[in-house]
């Protein structure tokens, strides 16, 4: 789950915005503590604050004294509104280039991709 | 960036010399309190003479080690903070495992004896065996519970996990983990196997040689190369003009791994139709040091 | 950049310091008081059947020859072996726990001295019982050979206890030497020992003093002597932290 290569803090606040994306962590609701995700990674409970805290940054997260971390309002939005903007490198150059390896034409990308996504 | 913590360990110019031998050379360094420092280097490199000095047990040929702003060596009142946890640790004759338990409160006053006791079950360590009688991999368990339940401030552990097989040294980090989360103190582990315990650094010193070759915060490094797979031609001419640290390559393949590749250089990777791979804390350390991989596989059991 | 702020908690003193490397050496309670123990108790009883089938043969329940015992001498030895190895065993887990070298010499004369004495109020008593009851009801003698000269238990008791710190220091010592220069600095050791025994014969030879040492030994007596080994006494124990001070634990 923890892949090489790209600090560790930037991975948790991915998976953690992964799981807001889709909607395991509804806006207001808690998040795991920090100490939860270190020892579930096997990773230093500082990175893995370090994580939290750059959501914490982005408006995603909130903290409530003495309880924990929650799910700030607006945070989904947000974080669509995020990766949107990097969905065109993300994953769009990747399927072009594959399918100018493979010779697909334009039309026949998105005849392939209309059909996934009706499904 | 979050203002440093105060410095719990510190190193001066700090040299060893045993005769024409320089085992650790001019070595200077940080090391913030409250976090856990990785000291990684190859078998010889000099990571146990300067965790010896460390703790007071070797006396430096010249500079000065600092522990929690006191000289460690005869002083009492820093050692009182300090506990080392050394591989080849020697017990008197006919000391069995609880005895070093009943001893250990008098050296520690965090010592929690419930918690050596959870170890000891974990760990599955016959407490009452003779030390003589016990492997080297119990053996290396009643060090851990040492280093673990003394709670000391400054806690030291120098390849602690001679003999234990994979699933031992699993509960040793798990443990170490969860108890520095709720009793944070600072930790400095030594270890050759440096992918196992990768994820739980904040902060690494790599020593080789006697000399610091690399000391910085355990993601920076993280994110600090990258491989670059392709056709040689089209390797080539990307990494032009860029720092490489290690190439390999078959046939028409080659991979080089780059340094300071930002995230628009990675961009331009993808579009020369390159591949990118991700370069782990070990192999970024072996490539560092140049070191043949064979030193970093896995511990003689 | 600031040092740590720890909680503070109730320092350690000194002698709470000390105290705990006596508890630390005597944690080893069967090397260094059962064995030894165990040993003269050995020893004991084979001197007493020896007495007894020497008194059952002969008949006789007093005997001459027997003052001159010399088992006794094993408790003095082996107070040295003790010195030597648990300095030798202990030191290096003493340090490993966060203990000074400093602390760990004083503690562990400390627990050595206490030995001593609970050593020496054994064997004198055990000679008084010898005295009272005539040599164990065979005449024999253990507790009191000839070297003691006399029964006042006073001069018994601080004559033996003399002699145990001696062999104690001595051991000391020699456990120090061992622990910083391993082998090499222990033939260094035994060889300037020699060298110097050597040195004192011939000086001795030159000044043709050998009757005049002879006369005044006998003129001290066994007490006079172990009253001025209390000068090497200090000297070896002296010399042994000097030595300690900057050993290094293997391991």
């Amino acid at each position: 789950m923890i892949e090489e290569g790209r600090p560790i803090f930037l991975q948790i606040a991915e998976q953690l915005a992964d799981d807001i994306i889709s909607g395991a962590y509804p806006e207001e609701s808690q998040v795991p503590s920090t100490n939860e995700f270190a020892a579930f990674h096997r990773i230093n409970p500082a990175t893995a604050a370090k994580g939290v805290a750059l959501l914490v940054d982005e408006g995603v997260l909130y903290k409530k004294r003495g309880i924990g971390m929650f799910v700030a309002a607006g945070a989904r939005e947000k974080l669509l509104a995020a990766r949107t903007e990097t969905f065109d490198h993300d994953y769009v150059r990747p399927l072009t280039r594959e399918a100018r390896a493979l010779g697909l034409a334009a039309d026949d990308v998105i005849t392939l991709i209309r059909k996934d996504m009706d499904r | 960036m979050t203002p440093s913590a105060p410095i719990a360990v510190e190193a001066d110019g700090l040299t060893r010399r045993y005769g024409e031998t320089v085992a650790v050379d001019r070595v200077g360094f940080r090391l913030e309190h409250g976090r856990i420092h990785g000291l990684l280097g190859r078998n010889g490199a000099g990571k146990t003479t300067l965790m010896r000095m460390l703790t007071g047990q070797e006396f430096p040929s010249s500079g000065r080690a600092r522990l929690l702003g006191g000289e460690p060596a005869e002083n009492a009142d820093v050692l009182r903070h300090l506990c080392f946890v050394k591989e080849s640790q020697r017990y008197p004759e006919s000391f069995r495992p609880r005895h070093v338990f009943r001893v250990a409160p008098w050296y520690f006053e965090n010592w929690d004896a419930e918690f050596a006791g959870r170890l000891a079950d974990a760990f599955r360590l016959p407490l009452n065996r003779p030390i003589k009688k016990l492997s080297r991999g119990q053996l290396s368990a009643v060090g851990i519970i040492l280093g673990l339940a003394s709670r000391a401030p400054v806690t030291f552990f120098d390849e602690p996990y001679l003999g234990l097989d994979a699933v031992a040294r699993q509960i040793f980090y798990d443990r170490l983990l969860e108890d520095f989360a709720e009793h944070p103190r600072t930790v400095v582990l030594s270890t050759h196997l440096i992918d196992e315990i990768a994820g739980m650094l904040e902060h690494v010193l790599v020593i080789d040689r006697g000399r610091i070759l690399l000391d910085a915060d355990a993601d920076d490094l993280r994110g600090r190369a990258v491989t670059v797979v392709g056709t040689a031609g089209a390797v080539d001419r990307f990494v032009a003009g860029r720092e490489t640290i290690h190439r390999t390559g078959i046939g028409g393949l080659a991979s080089v791994t780059v340094t300071g590749l930002d995230a628009e250089g990675r961009r331009a990777a993808t579009d020369a139709g390159l591949e990118l791979a991700p370069v782990s804390l070990q192999q970024l350390i072996v490539h560092l040091t140049r070191a043949s991989a064979r030193d970093f596989s896995e511990a003689p059991a | 950049m600031t040092t740590v702020e720890l909680p503070t908690t109730r320092a350690i003193g000194q002698g709470e310091r000390i105290r705990r490397t006596v508890r630390l050496q005597f944690a080893n309670t069967w090397s260094i008081l059962w064995t030894p123990c165990l040993i003269l108790g050995a020893i004991f009883l084979g001197n007493f059947l020896i007495w007894a089938a020497i008194a059952l043969s002969t008949g006789s329940r007093t005997m001459e020859g027997t003052q001159y015992s010399g088992s006794e001498f094993f408790i003095f030895v082996y107070m040295m072996i003790i010195a030597i190895q648990s300095t030798n065993l202990t030191f290096p887990f003493a340090l490993g726990l966060g203990s000074t070298r400093r602390d760990f010499y004083l503690g562990s004369l400390a627990a050595w001295l206490i030995l001593a004495v609970g050593f020496t109020i054994g064997l004198t008593l055990l000679a008084q019982i010898e005295v009272a009851t005539h040599g164990w009801g065979f005449g024999g003698t253990l507790f009191n050979a000839v070297y003691f000269g006399g029964t006042n238990p006073l001069t018994h008791a601080s004559t033996v206890f003399t002699a145990l710190i001696f062999f104690q220091a001595v051991g000391a010592f020699v456990g120090a030497v061992y622990l910083r220069w391993r082998q090499a600095g222990l033939l260094t050791a035994g060889g300037c020992a020699a060298a110097l025994i050597v040195a004192f014969i011939i000086v001795v030879d030159l000044l043709q003093g050998w009757g005049g040492l002879w006369a005044w030994i006998v003129d001290t007596g066994v007490a006079g002597l172990t009253t001025w080994s209390l000068i090497p006494t200090v000297v070896f124990a002296v010399l042994g932290y000097a030595v300690l001070r900057r050993a290094t634990p293997r391991s």
